[in-house]
């Protein structure tokens, strides 16, 4: 049976993949990168951001580079580099249509 | 521990769900925190919580699916690795203990970061838990099956051998064990339905149906352990074997005597030291009230032949015609399992039974099992000395003449 493909990228997910646009990083700067970001409207839990590590890493979407006592640091492969911008033309067509949604029927 | 103060006070709990009733867990973990029972660390051992002493509080508990097994034989004793414990302390979440496929962590502050801020991620984590509980489902159905197929060849010899009531309650524990893994497995698929919106939050069990759910098969486990190291020492014992000479029942199938043929001068018991020969042990079952097990070495002579040689019976009078056929079927089908390699089946002539069979082993030494009504019997037959030998038609049709 082969493999289930990746999910669709949740925010927190997006959001991970675009700290590491930014270069190699552990995985707290990542988080303080986001919450930076997203002027604290996006706040990753430990949990789930050591979730989406895993599954990225799994899915060799970041590839990990350093580990140092505690803190592991991950860079963004091709895939994954792939993957965020499959994910940000797909957002970008969402507010496109939602845009035009808006001109077309006189919402804001 | 940060922002809790604790006194040496200690008290200890049965948890009032199952370890994957997330939710459930920490709402029973905050309401004892509230009332200044803080969760040990390390705090679970044998399913029991230890909690410790401190100022009554509102702390948040939370669970985590835990993405590698836990166990004795597992990296760290199943606890999070350093880079979860690395940023989960970072903002301030400190780890407490694992229980079953979830680790817990606690915060002093309620308004801190939650530990899982995505629904989506969080049921993605649960991925790898129901996996392991997939695997953990398929070995608890395997040992029911072993327990049948593998180990004695067929149900009823399996049942008698161990008593009937003793296999009958091994089987139910292994099925409400593998029934238990089935339920968590389907509670789990719902409560991971439920975070991504697609299902209700999976009902829960009220702690009482918990309790029973759990604590009694541990009780019938212990209880049964007990009855089987009593029973392993009674079989060790053989003091409960009767001499044959001294053995006041009838033997209801031909002895060497009989098989030998007419009337016997003389009889001398066969010397070998250190074995139970000509003794006779007799035991009871529920599929099988009556049961002989027979071992007779002799040199004999009659007014027919001299015969030297050994006789090892097991008889059974068992519950119904039906029950004796299923076992002597047993008999046979163990004899030629996969596990045993030097078998060979012999033929017999028609006797006066209503089932026979025959086979070789290792040594060459040819067994008969033979049903007729609502005994069995089986026999292993074997011979020595300069005498002529009888043939395996010849002893297995006095057997088979013999039965009532």
């Amino acid at each position: 049976m082969p493999r289930k493909p990746m999910v669709m990228l949740t925010e927190a997910m997006f959001y991970v993949l675009m700290a590491f646009l930014r270069g190699e990083m552990c995985g707290i700067d990542a988080a303080d990168y986001i919450e930076r970001r997203t002027g604290g409207r996006v706040k990753l839990g430990p949990a789930t951001l050591y979730t989406i590590l895993g599954k990225f890493e799994k899915e060799k979407l970041l590839k990990e580079t350093l580990v140092e006592g505690r803190k592991r640091s991950y860079r963004i492969t091709e895939k994954g580099l792939a993957a965020y911008e499959a994910e940000l033309a797909r957002l970008k067509k969402c507010v496109l249509d939602a845009e035009k949604e808006a001109e077309e029927h006189g919402r804001n | 521990m940060a922002g809790i103060d604790m006194t040496a006070r200690r008290t200890y709990r049965l948890p009032p769900c199952p370890a994957y009733d997330v939710e459930g867990m920490e709402h029973w973990l905050e309401g004892m925190a509230e009332q200044g029972w803080f969760l040990a660390e390390d705090g679970f051992f044998f399913g029991v919580a230890a909690f410790e002493r401190g100022e009554p509080k509102r702390v948040k508990y939370r669970l985590a699916a835990a993405r590698k097994p836990g166990g004795v034989f597992s990296d760290n004793m199943g606890a999070p690795d350093a880079e979860q414990l690395e940023l989960s302390s970072r903002y301030d979440w400190e780890y407490l203990d694992r229980r079953g496929e979830f680790h817990i962590y606690r915060c002093p502050d309620p308004e801190a970061r939650e530990l899982n801020t995505d629904p989506e991620v969080e049921a993605l984590a649960l991925n790898a838990v129901k996996k392991r509980r997939r695997t953990a489902l398929v070995l608890q159905i395997y040992w029911p099956l072993y327990l049948i197929l593998i180990n004695r060849g067929g149900v009823v010899l399996a049942a008698i051998h161990l008593k009937t009531w003793v296999f009958l309650l091994v089987m139910i524990l292994l099925l409400w064990q593998a029934a238990a893994v089935f339920r968590e497995l389907k509670y789990l698929r719902r409560f991971q339905r439920s975070l991504r919106g697609e299902a209700e939050a999976p009902p829960r069990r009220s702690p009482a149906a918990y309790f029973a759910g759990k604590w009694t098969p541990v009780v019938l486990w212990l209880l049964l352990s007990a009855v089987l190291l009593h029973t392993l020492g009674v079989l060790l014992d053989k003091s409960g074997r009767a001499a044959l000479s001294r053995y006041e029942g009838a033997i209801p199938f031909a002895t060497m005597a009989d098989i030998a043929g007419g009337e016997v001068l003389d009889y001398a018991p066969g010397m070998m030291m250190g074995t139970d020969f000509n003794t006779v042990a007799e035991h009871r079952d529920w599929l099988a009230p009556r049961c002989l097990d027979y071992k007779e070495s002799a040199d004999v002579t009659t007014t027919v032949r001299r015969l030297s040689g050994a006789l090892i019976a097991d008889w059974y009078e068992c519950r119904s015609p039906g029950v004796a056929r299923l076992l002597a079927k047993d008999f046979r089908r163990y004899a030629w399992s996969p596990f045993r390699k030097r078998y060979a089946p012999l033929e017999l002539p028609e006797l006066p039974v209503d089932y026979a069979a025959a086979w070789a082993d290792t040594a060459h030494l040819a067994t008969v099992v033979l049903q007729k009504g609502d005994q069995v019997l089986r026999a292993t037959f074997s011979q020595w000395g300069p005498e002529e030998k009888l043939t395996l038609d010849q002893w297995a049709g006095v057997l088979a003449e013999s039965m009532e």
